[in-house]
C-alpha cells in the first residue's frame, strides 16, 4: 500500500510518515502542494493525507484538481482547521474523511484501513480469498484458521493482491506499493517475496501470468 | 417619602464630593437670577422715573398755586375780606392738597390755608422765587415760595414730603404685585422648557445605562440634540476602540491556540510513535504523554473561549427539550468514578443554542465529576421559575467550594487550590461566557445536603 503524505510541518509529518511505516505501508511524504500535485500526477497511490494550509499550492487546490480529473482516490485530510464550516467546506471540496490535529495515531492508521476498505468496496475488515484470511488492522493473516508467520514485506504484497482479488498487478506496480521513495529496491526482491508467499500459502494460491504480472487464483 | 427625601440627600452630597453639578439646576438659577435683577432693575428705573415725573408734576402744580396766591394775596391786601376756603375731610390721596402761606415782609402770615403751620415755611427768603426743602416739627416739606417784588409779599405753598412718597408707595404696590406674577410665570416657564429640552440627555443616559456590558455597538444618536452628537460620537468611537482592543485580544488568544495545536500534536504523535518503536509503553512516556494532553485540553478550552464571541451578534435560540439533552450527555466517565449521576428535568424545554447549552453542561458535569466526592452523587435538576424561566442547576455532595472561592469561580485560570485535579481553570468561564451569550445568570451554591458545590443557570422567559 502506498500512500501519499503532504504535510507542511516538519516534525509532525516525519512522525506520521514513521509510523505509517510501522503500519507496513509505502509513505511518501511532501512539505509542498506543488510538488503534491506532481506526485499525484506521475505515480499510483492507494490514499493520500493532505494537509490543507500548504506552501506552494494550497491543500484545497491540490484536492480540487485530483478530483477535477475524475480520481476515486481516498483522500484524509488532516488539518488544524476544525470549525463546523471547515470540516463541511472540507468534506464538500471532495475529501473522503477529515481529522482535526491534534489526532490520535491508532485513529489516523485506522481510518486509513476504512478508507482503503471502502476503496475496495470491501464490506468487512478483514479479507478472505479461498482459505487465507487477511487482517490488515492486526497485521495478520491465516490460511485454513491457522496463522501464518509473514514478513512486512510479504504481508504488503498479499495485501496489495487481496485487496483486489480479480486484477493483475504487474511487478512495477507491487513495488510501487511496497517501496516509498528513497527506498533502495533490490532487482529480485518480488519474485523472492512471492515465492516466500508461494511456500507458506500453497504454491497455487497466487497465479503468474506471463509478461502480465501475478493475481490470485479464481476460488 | 422620607426615604426619597434622604435617598436625594444623599444623592446630592455624594454629588458634591465628586464635583458633580446639576446642569438643570444651574441653568435654572442663572436663568431665573438673570431675570429676577433685570426685573429688580427695571422697577426702580421705572419707580425712579415716575418718581422724578411726579415731583415735576408736583412742583410745576406748587409753583402754579403760589403764583395764585399771591394775586390773590395782592387783592386781598387792597382790600377785602379773605374766605377761608373749607377743606372737605379725608378725600383722595392722590388729590393734589395745597398748603399755602401769604407773608408779609416782615415774617408775619398774614394768611395761611387751614392745616399749613402758623409759622412761615421760609423765614429769610431774599430771593425773588424758588424751591425749598424745610423741616417743620419733625416733618419735611417741598415748598415754593414766591415774592411780590412791588408790596414784598410773599406766597409760601408747601407739600408734605410724606404725600408724595405715600403716592410713590402706592404706585410701587400696583406695579409688583403683576410683576411678582409675571415672575413667577417666567420662572414656572423656565423650569418646564429647561425640563422638556434636558430630557434628551437623561434619554441618552438611559441607552447608555441600560446597555449589557458585552454590547459595544455603536449608541444611536438619531433624534438626539446636535449638541450631544460630540458625545455620542466621542462615546461611539471609544467603543468601537474598545471593542477593537477586544476582537485584538480574542483573536491572539485564538490564533495562539490555533498556532499551540499543530506542534503539541506533532509531540504528542512523536511520543506515541516512541512507544510504539519501544514495544511496550514505558510509565515516564506515558506520563509525558498526560502531560501533553493536559497541554492540548488547556488549548481546546482557550480556544472554545476565544470563539464565544459575545460581538458575533445575537445567539440563535431555539427550545431545548430538556429531557433528551440530559439524556443525551455522555456520562460515562462520571459513573467510571462511581458517582452516580441523577437527572430531574420538571420543565419541558427552555430556550437556548443547543449546542452551547450542552457544551456549558458538559463542563459542569466534568467539574461535579473531578471536584465531586468518589462514590457520590451529582443531581442535574431543571426547574420552572416563578417568573417564568427555567433554572438548571448541576449540584453534587463533593467537599464544595468556600464563599470566598465561589466569588472567584467564574474568573479564567482560577483554581481552587488543594484539589489534587489537574483542570486547566477555564471550565467554568466557557459556562460563564455561555451564560452571559444566553442572557441568562449564573449562580453558585451549597451542593446537595447542604455539601458539595451547586452550579445555577437562570434562564429568563
Amino acid at each position: 500500500m502506498r500512500i501519499l503524505l503532504i504535510e507542511d510541518d516538519a516534525s509532525l509529518g516525519s512522525t506520521v510518515q514513521s509510523w505509517l511505516q510501522l503500519d507496513g505501508y509505502a509513505v511518501d511524504w511532501l512539505q509542498r502542494g506543488d510538488q503534491a500535485a506532481m506526485a499525484l500526477a506521475t505515480h499510483d497511490y492507494h490514499c493520500v493525507l493532505l494537509d490543507r494550509g500548504l506552501p506552494g499550492l494550497s491543500g484545497d487546490a491540490v484536492l480540487q484538481a485530483l478530483r477535477a480529473r475524475q480520481s476515486l482516490l481516498p483522500v484524509i485530510v488532516i488539518t488544524a482547521r476544525d470549525t463546523l464550516a471547515d470540516r463541511v467546506e472540507g468534506l464538500d471540496l471532495g475529501a473522503d474523511d477529515y481529522l482535526v490535529k491534534p489526532f490520535d495515531l491508532e485513529e489516523l492508521s485506522a481510518r486509513i484501513r476504512a478508507a482503503l476498505r471502502r476503496e475496495a468496496r470491501q464490506p468487512s475488515a478483514a479479507l478472505q480469498h479461498g482459505a487465507v484470511t487477511l487482517d490488515p488492522a492486526a497485521k495478520s493473516a491465516t490460511l485454513d484458521g491457522q496463522l501464518l508467520a509473514l514478513t512486512a514485506r510479504e504481508f504488503a504484497v498479499l495485501h496489495a493482491l487481496m485487496r483486489k482479488p480479480g486484477q493483475i498487478l504487474s511487478r512495477a506496480q507491487l513495488e510501487e506499493a511496497l517501496y516509498g521513495w528513497g527506498e533502495e529496491v533490490e532487482s529480485n526482491a518480488i519474485e523472492v517475496h512471492i515465492y516466500n508467499l508461494r511456500k507458506k500459502l500453497g504454491s497455487g494460491f497466487i497465479t503468474t501470468v506471463r509478461n502480465q504480472g501475478y493475481g490470485l487464483a479464481p476460488t | 417619602m422620607k426615604q426619597l427625601w434622604r435617598h436625594w440627600r444623599g444623592r446630592r452630597t455624594a454629588d458634591r464630593a465628586a464635583g458633580h453639578y446639576s446642569l438643570r439646576r444651574r441653568l435654572l438659577v442663572s436663568v431665573l437670577g438673570a431675570s429676577v435683577t433685570v426685573w429688580l432693575v427695571s422697577l426702580a428705573i421705572v419707580v425712579t422715573v415716575a418718581w422724578r415725573e411726579s415731583s415735576e408734576v408736583f412742583d410745576d402744580a406748587l409753583e402754579e398755586s403760589a403764583r395764585l396766591a399771591l394775586v390773590l394775596g395782592i387783592g386781598l391786601q387792597a382790600g377785602g375780606t379773605p374766605q377761608p376756603a373749607a377743606r372737605e375731610a379725608g378725600g383722595d390721596p392722590l388729590k393734589l392738597k395745597i398748603y399755602y402761606q401769604l407773608v408779609a415782609p416782615d415774617g408775619r402770615v398774614l394768611h395761611r390755608a387751614d392745616d399749613a403751620p402758623r409759622a412761615p415755611f421760609v423765614r429769610d427768603f431774599t430771593q425773588r422765587k424758588g424751591h425749598r426743602n424745610v423741616r417743620i416739627d419733625g416733618d419735611y416739606w417741598r415748598v415754593y415760595v414766591q415774592r411780590d417784588p412791588v408790596s414784598g409779599l410773599q406766597a409760601q405753598v408747601g407739600q408734605p414730603w410724606d404725600e408724595r412718597a405715600e403716592l410713590l408707595e402706592e404706585m410701587a404696590e400696583k406695579l409688583a404685585w403683576p410683576a411678582l406674577g409675571l415672575l413667577l410665570l417666567l420662572g414656572g416657564f423656565c423650569w418646564f422648557v429647561i425640563r422638556r429640552l434636558l430630557a434628551p440627555l437623561e434619554r441618552a443616559a438611559a441607552g447608555i445605562a441600560a446597555k449589557s456590558p458585552q454590547d459595544l455597538t455603536p449608541v444611536s444618536g438619531a433624534g438626539q440634540p446636535r449638541e450631544l452628537q460630540p458625545i455620542v460620537d466621542a462615546l461611539n468611537a471609544l467603543l468601537a476602540r474598545l471593542s477593537g482592543a477586544l476582537d485584538t485580544e480574542r483573536r491572539f488568544t485564538a490564533d495562539a491556540a490555533h498556532e499551540l495545536r499543530t506542534p503539541l500534536a506533532a509531540l504528542r504523535m512523536r511520543l506515541q510513535l516512541i512507544e510504539r518503536q519501544r514495544g511496550a509503553p514505558a510509565a515516564d512516556l506515558r506520563a509525558l504523554r498526560d502531560d501533553v494532553d493536559r497541554c492540548t485540553a488547556l488549548v481546546e478550552s482557550l480556544l472554545a473561549l476565544a470563539r464565544l464571541d459575545p460581538q458575533r451578534g445575537a445567539l440563535a435560540l431555539e427550545p431545548v427539550d430538556l429531557a433528551s439533552l440530559f439524556a443525551g450527555l455522555d456520562t460515562s466517565a462520571t459513573q467510571a468514578h462511581g458517582i452516580t449521576v441523577q437527572c430531574d428535568a420538571q420543565a419541558a424545554t427552555v430556550m437556548a443554542h443547543p449546542a452551547l447549552l450542552a457544551s456549558a453542561l458538559r463542563n459542569l458535569l466534568d467539574n461535579a465529576l473531578r471536584y465531586g466526592a468518589p462514590g457520590g452523587r451529582v443531581q442535574l435538576s431543571a426547574a420552572p421559575m416563578a417568573s417564568g424561566g427555567v433554572r438548571i442547576a448541576v449540584r453534587d455532595d463533593g467537599p464544595g467550594v468556600t464563599p470566598a472561592d465561589r466569588a472567584r469561580l467564574g474568573e479564567r485560570f482560577f483554581r481552587v487550590l488543594g484539589t489534587g485535579q489537574t483542570g486547566n481553570g477555564l471550565g467554568l468561564s466557557i459556562v460563564a461566557r455561555i451564560a452571559a451569550l444566553h442572557g441568562a445568570t449564573l449562580r453558585f451554591e451549597e451542593g446537595l445536603q447542604g455539601r458539595g458545590l451547586g452550579v445555577v443557570l437562570e434562564f429568563a422567559a
